[in-house]
């Protein structure tokens, strides 16, 4: 039998998080490149319904692990999937490149003797071998990555491949009753680090900024741009949160909101595979940054290679000058 | 409290043109200066942070390079940290993830550490698994992308919190000794005190040779390296400020964007 390609459903809190089909639709650019059968796995303390779920979603074989599991635990999930991979042969493992998929992805490789690919943006064939493509520096450039073990831990890089559309029939589920060893880390809460911005998804304008603002006070440039439009709001990469220069609700990328505006504007954003992760669906990215070869430029429709202390204020400067009398 | 912090040296050739094809194997031009990895800063000031908050902690901290990219460790001696090792690689096997952690597990494993830190992932590699990895070496828990902002020790373990998207936050306990990575960001490093930089000036290096050590054949294999297609029209406005804001005005009026 061909050996199978394994897709590890993503949860927190019990509930299926919908990266999992963009990790699917992942498997499926691999079983079209080398014909395998997709299992889906899903751990969990009752995983009857959302495995159901899942396999009339994706209409593909879903299998569910009853193990005692309060919810995600890296310890775990690695005791409990190092052996079941194994005996399933999978050649081809398939996790979301999040923070919940990177916490496990390299560990369970570990214990499978396989590679760990991290952050993977597509895949080709090259011959006998799979070529995947991953971002290195920060996006500047890509390399592309083939594995010598036997088996590959694949991470999914989010919002690069889109989920399949509704399945034609419904997938079989099987499930399966393993014994989760004791674990020495445990989840204490998982809680609302800010109310998803409502303000943030339905704008139509997103102006971001990023570590290139410099000073929380330059900041202001970034709130003077964004006051030029009818309704606009301000976003802020993770470093830019992380700094307390802008509320966390404000979050763009992988560990905050996902937006696709009409207007993109990103002030000072490098352009890591994370921050694009949540911005890449914008209608039209246009990118200020002083770094010719910042990341950002890469997916941007306009390309402005300037300092955005620099270029808002001129700006600025335009619009008022060329305002068009009402 | 012992805490090993693992710091990446990363070639200063980032961001600069000749990293091309040209370059395929990211090997640092010989005598290239070093840097350290950004996120491996922020675990740097995290464990001295913890180090100064109690009567009797010690940081250690552990590198893997050529020749030259101990620089990084004196930096982190000037910056208090008691003691350095440097896991001496001749070869460019220095950027595989697998071999790193191999060779970092290897040359600590005796240390009698009670928290490992290490940055989430390296500017320029990026893979994110070295601190997983050295943590499935040494049998210990790990939690991946932690807020260095948010970590408590106690005598029950190591608290953390960390952003796990959606808008959600999970905060987690971790029996010690345990593995944190940690995201960039604040808190920034602190700058060196005379004080130690004297002291930096007379401490050597624990210097190991990496041929020395145990660690597997690569399983990564980079087949090559390139420049990122542009998905878009990437329209590049050309002239000083002016006429580039000019430009985009008029661009963002044409499709009816701004009035």
């Amino acid at each position: 039998m061909t050996r199978p390609i394994v897709v590890i459903a993503e949860q927190i809190a019990g509930k299926l998080r919908p990266v999992t089909f963009e990790t699917v639709a992942f498997a499926l650019e691999i079983q079209r490149l080398r014909p395998a059968p997709i299992r889906i796995v899903i751990l969990g303390a009752e995983p009857e319904r959302v495995a159901r779920s899942i396999a009339d979603a994706a209409g593909l074989d879903v299998l569910g692990i009853r193990t005692k599991l309060a919810g995600y635990n890296a310890e775990s999930y690695k005791a409990v999937l190092a052996p079941l991979l194994a005996e399933l042969e999978a050649a081809w493992i398939c996790v979301a490149h999040t923070p919940v998929g990177m916490d496990f992805a390299p560990g369970l490789a570990f214990r499978l003797g396989a590679v760990c690919i991290t952050g993977i943006e597509a895949v080709a064939a090259d011959g006998d071998r799979l070529l995947f493509t991953r971002a290195f520096h920060n996006g500047k450039m890509l390399g592309d990555v083939g594995s010598r073990t036997d088996a590959a831990v694949l991470t999914v890089t989010p919002g690069v491949f889109k989920p399949p559309a509704a399945a034609v029939g419904a997938g079989r589920v099987a499930i399966r009753q393993v014994a989760c060893p004791p674990v020495r880390s445990r989840t204490l809460a998982v809680t609302a680090a800010a109310t998803q911005e409502s303000e943030l998804t339905s704008a139509p304008v997103v102006v971001a900024a990023g570590r290139g603002v410099d000073k929380k006070e330059n900041l202001a440039l970034i709130f003077r741009l964004a006051e030029l439009f009818p309704r606009a709001a301000v976003a802020g990469s993770r470093w830019v949160c992380d700094a307390g220069w802008l509320p966390r609700r404000r979050q763009v990328g992988l560990t905050g909101a996902r937006v696709a505006p009409r207007l993109y504007i990103a002030c000072g954003i490098s352009g890591s595979p994370q921050h694009l992760a949540g911005m890449r669906d914008s209608v039209l990215i246009a990118a200020v940054n002083r770094d010719p070869h910042a990341a950002i430029f890469n997916i941007a429709d306009v390309c402005i290679v300037e300092d955005l202390n620099t270029f808002i204020p001129a700006f600025i400067r335009e619009y008022r000058k060329n305002r068009q009398p009402q | 409290m012992k805490m090993l912090v693992c710091l990446k040296p990363i070639p200063e050739t980032e961001g600069s043109t000749d990293l091309t094809a040209a370059n395929p194997s990211f090997a640092p031009p010989a005598g290239s200066p070093f840097r350290m990895n950004a996120p491996d800063e922020a675990a740097l000031e995290l464990a001295l942070q913890l180090r100064d908050a109690r009567p009797a902690g010690r940081v250690e901290a552990v590198s893997v390079g050529p020749p030259g990219s101990e620089a990084v460790l004196k930096r982190a001696l000037g910056l208090g940290v008691d003691h350095g090792i440097h896991i001496l690689a001749a070869s460019d096997l220095f950027l595989n993830p697998a071999v790193t952690a191999a060779w970092i597990a290897a040359a600590v494993r005796n240390g009698n550490y009670d928290l490992f830190l290490a940055g989430v992932l390296s500017e320029d590699g990026m893979h994110g698994q070295v601190g997983p990895l050295v943590a499935e070496h040494l049998s210990i828990p790990c939690a991946a992308g932690v807020q260095p902002t948010r970590v408590e020790v106690s005598g029950e373990g190591v608290r953390v919190e960390r952003l796990i998207g959606e808008g959600l936050r999970d905060s987690l306990q971790l029996a010690l000794p345990a593995m944190l990575t940690v995201q960039a960001g604040p808190p920034k490093l602190r700058y060196p005190s005379l004080s130690n930089i004297l002291r930096a000036r007379e401490q050597q290096l624990a210097v190991i040779c990496a041929d020395r050590l145990a660690a597997p054949e690569p399983g990564m294999a980079i087949v090559g390296f390139r420049r990122p297609q542009k998905s878009r029209a990437g329209l590049i406005l050309k002239g000083g400020s002016a006429e580039k804001a000019q430009q985009f005005l008029k661009l963002l009026r044409e499709k009816g964007l701004l009035g």
